[in-house]
């Protein structure tokens, strides 16, 4: 008789207990810019040489203390801790763009960790892979009814986003493993 | 080891672990298995053969296949709140402390009373509800749908909550592929080597499918240790994904699938916290589809004794589980297939009895097999009856000659018949894609569509290429093809070579048999084909007397296929009855479309996550936790947690808003409106933007000015309301309802991205920015001027003014508005500060002994001042229903303006809002209709109905607004508001909507 030969079997592809860290991100102020569709690349040039930061549309950029999402076509979300830059943004023309002072209203996650892109796709109906989520974009999607912005910031690092009213909740729902 | 137990062979090393003892009950008997065997094999391997009874005649049912397709052994498995009924013994993993039931029979699986049933067979034939219970009235169905409902069903769930979880998770692939014997380890392989990512996902705990049961040689090496080989190949790709325990059940819109895996169902003692299920919904770009075969059965009178099984159950259990599923087995079957299952019982060592086969002769090739296995072989020969009621003793045998049987038959001792009657390919995935089966005379199957949608492959026993070599080469081809369509450049893949029988079946090699007819045998047994609906070939021909030929209609009337295994093993041979009976082709009669779900898939993976309290995320306010401790009632309005009432002690809700909204009255209250929609609408167009949104005008509004502002759908319908303020010439904020803020948002962005591209404006949702308070009443203003030093006096702030302020050094917005018709002021302020100011207006208004009220008091209060509100918005009424007919501007355009005066919209019997008084000192009731009937028992025509309900302290009764016929002109009339349901009829006097300070001049003061 020959020797035994197990089955050949594997685990479940996602681990019983994820690994991955949730942290606060402080965004102090929040700015919000939407350009009029005619002067997107004029104000696009104002933004950059505001905050020193760029993107096509669906990109994240981050430089010191201030972060631009690109969300959809002449829409851009600056997150800054400098007050200056805050200033200078809503200061932009009004006949190139509307700009509203969002402070407060968006809350941020950090969520990272081999196992970050597991834990999101629990709730979020989202390709993770590299290459189609690369490093340095963003998607707009929702997580159990809660709109969440999603940015990649590494392999296995991600900005998380939600409307204040919805953090307490968003952010127990990343905890939990 | 039990007697059914055989000895070691290499294929069943590959599943059951020998030395690893498990126990488990069944029907509260202890048994003992082995690790690695499923419910159905430790069954069998201790000799119990009766394990269910079937749905209507209740007769005993033993096992008849190996897989998903089984009809017959359906189980409960667990207990207490984790019972869950109808599992399929074939496909539950056994565990120690496993803990089965037997169904749907009493009061005991040997002795089950109903099974008297059977004895009334000719009575419960085919659409035997639908010709018995159809009189003698209507009523009558009440009667006997509590008795049909008590019947029906199979297993009992439990009736406590799932104490289990479950969850959701979405995943990506290039390439999906579905089964992991040859074809799918083959097609898998290929399309990792050449780049695309894999998903492979396999329904059983192993990975290897029909090689764990084969004797061939791969390679120079056993079926399962080259599955071993592909398997380890496949982990060390970075690119390949494998699910073990993982059924892809569905197949949906745009390459979209749904698969369940198990994760706990297996482990006596799962982690904490740990899902049981997963639910997986899969996008792919490409699907190969090698879930395989099973075999199909011959439908001959009693063909439903335990005992009687598919031949690859058989085969299957013997070879991968080591189980004998008899002493004495006899085998039916009509193809060459068959005799290489044959030759694997006999090397596994099951004892094989006879052979039977209704084709007049055989090779030499399968003579000698059959010698070999020391059976007797039977050509030209069918089985036409059994003996043994719960168990099989004996086969009755007959010859077989141009279709028909010939001179008597004659009796065969035997504890197991295995039948095969062809193979099915499993092409229900396929099929639910939309594509329909071809039925293949040649092969005497339903088959794979051709061409498949795009994106779809297939490969091995679902595509009909049974021989395992054909199985393996046309996974690598299928494998080839989606890297193909994804632009990859398949990799050459080596040839394989296979030594052993193939269990396979060429198509010219099987002489179709699809039933032993009952009346040509004589014989008084009932002929199956669905075993577990009970539905007999007698059925399917009376449904065909009875003109249900086509195969859907068939179907309902018989309920064939309708059972837990959706005629997996029923469906073919009921088709080919019905096209014999109408003497047409079985393509004629066709087969039903495969819908999914392809298992029974349990709710709570459905559900996942969105069970208990997260149902659905919550909103909270920025005051959210300040009104937790001062003793809110929180109660959900949309996602929003918002406060009903702040009790006092010993207080009843009653009592709590009724004093609130008294407090507002006379003093000052102060209440959170943050959940109101707010969005800032910024641009030079912003005014004319405005103006095409709402009823009334927009573009002239003074800055510093607020206005109450209508908003239509585009069918003239009110949509929502809300006031708007003029911030500066290019800006304005906009509040909306609660209810209405995301829609009302989404109607914003949609005109100005479709219709109105050429508008200079941007909006912004704001509604999460700000925290927002109502101070309401006649101490308002002095709260107010004691925290700002902005002046809020009468001149400098009237009636719908707005201001930038601030508080305390926090920048504020303030509008002088009422909502409940007080002295009243909204004061916005950014979020981040939402407790401070909050608590800031709490301490100034302390001498004045202010009161936070909730939405229980506002409403009271808007109820009384006759503001409409969500109960009168409810998507039905027009402007002029609500008495807002002066709001709509005849200058100027606005959306819905062009459908609001269409005919039915402006009937003089509309309903219109009035206000209605209980006459009795009892309280209305929301949602009930009005009347003018004084008994409540006659039948009525609805006049109207009830919206919004509450005590006022004002009027000191109940009162309420409503919509009712011609309304207006109804004030005085007496009416009845009833509400069958809950028994309440009350005589309610209809009044103007507005109770309280008509003139308005407590909120302009």
């Amino acid at each position: 008789m020959a020797d035994p030969v197990f089955a050949p079997t594997a685990p479940s592809p996602i681990p019983a207990d994820l690994s991955y860290d949730v942290a606060d991100v402080t965004a102090t102020y929040i700015v919000r810019v939407a350009s009029w569709p005619t002067d997107e690349k004029t104000v696009a040039r104002s933004l950059k040489s505001v905050t020193g930061l760029s993107g096509d549309v669906g990109t994240f950029s981050r430089k010191s203390v201030t972060t631009l999402f690109a969300l959809s076509p002449a829409t851009w979300l600056i997150t800054t801790e400098e007050s200056d830059i805050a200033n200078a943004l809503l200061a932009l023309p009004e006949d190139q763009a509307a700009t509203t002072d969002v402070s407060g209203g968006h809350v941020f996650f950090d969520v990272s960790g081999d196992h970050a892109h597991f834990k999101l796709n629990k709730g979020a109906i989202l390709d993770f892979s590299v290459s189609a989520f690369p490093v340095g974009t963003l998607k707009q999607t929702a997580i159990h009814h809660m709109p969440t912005v999603i940015a990649r910031t590494s392999d296995d690092a991600f900005v998380v986003s939600t409307l204040r009213s919805f953090g307490d909740e968003l952010q127990s729902w990343l905890k939990r493993r | 080891m039990t007697a059914y137990r055989l000895p070691a062979s290499n294929p069943s090393n590959a599943v059951i672990r020998r030395d690893k003892s498990v126990f488990f009950t069944f029907d509260g008997q202890q048994y003992m298995g082995l690790k690695g065997d499923t419910l159905a094999s430790a069954l069998s391997a201790n000799d119990v053969r009766l394990v269910g009874r079937s749905f209507k005649y209740h007769r005993p049912r033993g096992l008849f296949s190996a897989g998903p397709e089984e009809p017959s052994a359906l189980m409960t498995v667990g207990e207490g709140a984790h019972r869950e009924p109808n599992s399929r013994a074939t496909m539950v993993e056994l565990f120690d402390g496993l803990k089965a039931t037997s169904q749907n029979r009493w009061p005991s699986l040997k002795h089950d009373l109903a099974a008297v049933n059977g004895m009334a067979g000719n009575l419960l034939s085919a659409g035997f509800y639908y010709k018995t219970f159809m009189g003698p009235s209507r009523d009558a169905w009440m009667i006997y749908e509590h008795f049909i409902r008590k019947a029906a069903g199979m297993g009992a769930g439990s009736f406590e909550p799932d104490p289990d979880t479950y969850e959701h998770m979405h995943g990506y692939c290039d390439v999906l592929v579905v089964g992991a014997g040859p074809a799918g380890l083959a097609a898998a392989t290929q399309a990792a080597n050449s780049g695309a990512s894999v998903y492979l996902c396999e329904d059983n705990p192993q990975f290897g499918g029909s090689l764990l049961g084969d004797f061939s040689e791969v390679k120079g090496k056993s079926a399962p240790e080259w599955a071993s080989d592909q398997i380890d190949a496949l982990k060390n790709n970075d690119t390949v994904t494998l699910f073990a325990r993982t059924t892809v059940y569905g197949a949906f819109d745009d390459m979209t699938f749904g698969a369940l895996e198990r994760l706990t169902t297996h482990d006596p003692n799962p982690a904490q916290g740990q899902a049981r299920m997963r639910h997986w919904t899969i996008r792919a770009k490409q699907i190969i589809v090698a879930t395989g075969r099973i075999d199909r059965p011959i439908v001959f009178p009693g063909n439903d004794v335990p005992g009687v099984m598919l031949l690859d159950g058989v085969h299957r259990h013997a070879l991968k589980y080591a189980v004998a599923m008899g002493k004495s087995v006899s085998v039916f079957a009509n193809h060459d297939g068959a005799y290489g299952a044959i030759a694997d019982l006999a090397k596994a060592g099951v004892g094989i009895a006879n052979v039977i086969d209704p084709r007049p002769t055989v090779t030499m090739d399968q003579a000698e097999l059959v010698r070999q296995a020391g059976a007797d072989l039977i050509k030209g020969a069918v089985v036409c009856g059994t003996t043994g009621g719960r168990a099989l003793k004996s086969i009755k045998v007959s010859k077989w000659e141009n279709g028909l049987l010939s001179g008597g038959s004659w009796g065969l001792e035997c504890d197991c018949l295995a039948v095969s009657g062809g193979t099915t390919p499993l092409i229900h995935l396929a099929s639910q894609s939309g594509a329909r089966p071809r039925f293949d005379e040649a092969m005497s199957a339903f088959v794979m569509p051709g061409p498949l949608p795009e994106g779809w492959h297939s490969a091995g026993g679902a595509f009909a290429e049974f021989e395992m070599s054909d199985a393996i080469r046309s996974g690598t081809r299928a494998g080839s093809a989606a890297a193909k369509a994804l632009g990859l450049a398949p990799k050459r893949a080596t040839p394989v070579s296979i030594t052993g029988i193939d269990f396979s079946l060429a198509p010219d090699k099987i002489m179709p048999l699809w039933e032993v007819p009952k009346s040509a045998s004589g014989s008084k047994q009932k002929a199956f084909v669905d075993l577990q609906h009970d539905v007999t070939a007698d059925d399917i021909r009376l449904a065909e007397v009875e003109g249900f030929h086509a195969a859907e209609h068939l179907k309902r009337y018989t309920t064939l296929g309708m059972a837990a295994d959706q005629g997996k093993t029923s469906n073919v041979n009921g088709m080919a009855i019905m096209a014999h009976a109408l003497g047409t082709s079985i393509e004629e009669v066709g087969t039903t479309r495969f819908r999914p779900p392809y298992i029974p898939v349990t709710l709570g993976a459905i559900a996942g996550e969105n069970v208990r309290g997260h149902l659905q995320p919550t909103r909270k306010t920025p005051m959210h936790d300040w009104h937790i401790r001062h003793n809110a009632e929180m109660m959900n309005v949309g996602l929003w947690k918002r406060p009903r009432v702040y009790y006092k002690p010993g207080e009843t809700l009653e009592q709590a808003y009724v004093r609130e909204a008294q407090c507002v009255r006379a003093s000052v209250g102060i209440c959170d409106v943050s959940t109101l929609g707010k969005i800032d609408v910024q641009g030079p167009d912003a005014g004319e933007f405005l103006n095409r949104l709402y009823t009334n005008g927009f573009a002239k509004l003074p800055v510093g000015k607020a206005r109450y502002g209508l908003m239509l759908r585009h069918d003239g319908l009110l949509f929502d309301d809300g006031t708007t303020w003029r911030l500066s010439e290019t800006q304005y904020l906009t509040t909306t309802t609660t209810a209405n803020a995301a829609t009302v948002m989404a109607h914003m962005e949609y005109y100005l991205s479709v219709w109105w591209p050429d508008l200079k404006v941007r909006v912004s949702s704001m509604t999460d920015n700000w925290a927002a308070a109502s101070l309401a009443g006649p101490n308002a203003r002095k709260v107010l001027a004691s925290v700002t030093d902005f002046d809020v006096s009468d001149a400098a702030l009237p009636f719908m003014g707005v201001t930038p302020a601030s508080i305390d050094g926090i920048y504020c917005l303030i509008a002088r508005l009422s909502f409940s018709g007080e002295l009243a002021f909204e004061i916005f302020w950014p979020a981040c500060h939402g407790d401070t100011v909050w608590r800031r207006l709490m301490d100034a208004g302390t001498p004045y002994e202010i009161t936070p009220y909730g939405i229980e008091a506002l409403g009271t209060l808007r109820i009384e001042k006759g503001h409409i509100a969500g109960g009168e918005l409810d998507g039905r009424v027009t402007a002029d229903d609500v008495g807002l007919s002066a709001m709509c501007s005849t200058k100027k355009d606005f959306i819905g303006k062009a459908l609001m005066t269409r005919e039915a919209l402006l009937a003089e019997d509309r309903i219109q809002l009035v206000g209605l008084v209980s006459q009795n000192d009892m309280a209305l009731k929301a949602g009930s209709h009005l009347v003018i009937n004084e008994t409540a028992k006659e039948p009525a025509v609805s006049e109207g109905h009830v919206s919004s309900v509450t005590y006022s302290p004002v009027m000191e009764k109940y009162i309420a607004l409503g919509l009712l016929k011609g309304g207006r002109d109804r004030h005085g009339e007496t009416l009845y508001v009833t509400d069958p349901l809950n028994g309440t009829h009350i005589a309610a006097t209809v009044t103007d909507p507005i109770f309280y300070d008509k003139a308005g001049e407590k909120m302009r003061g």
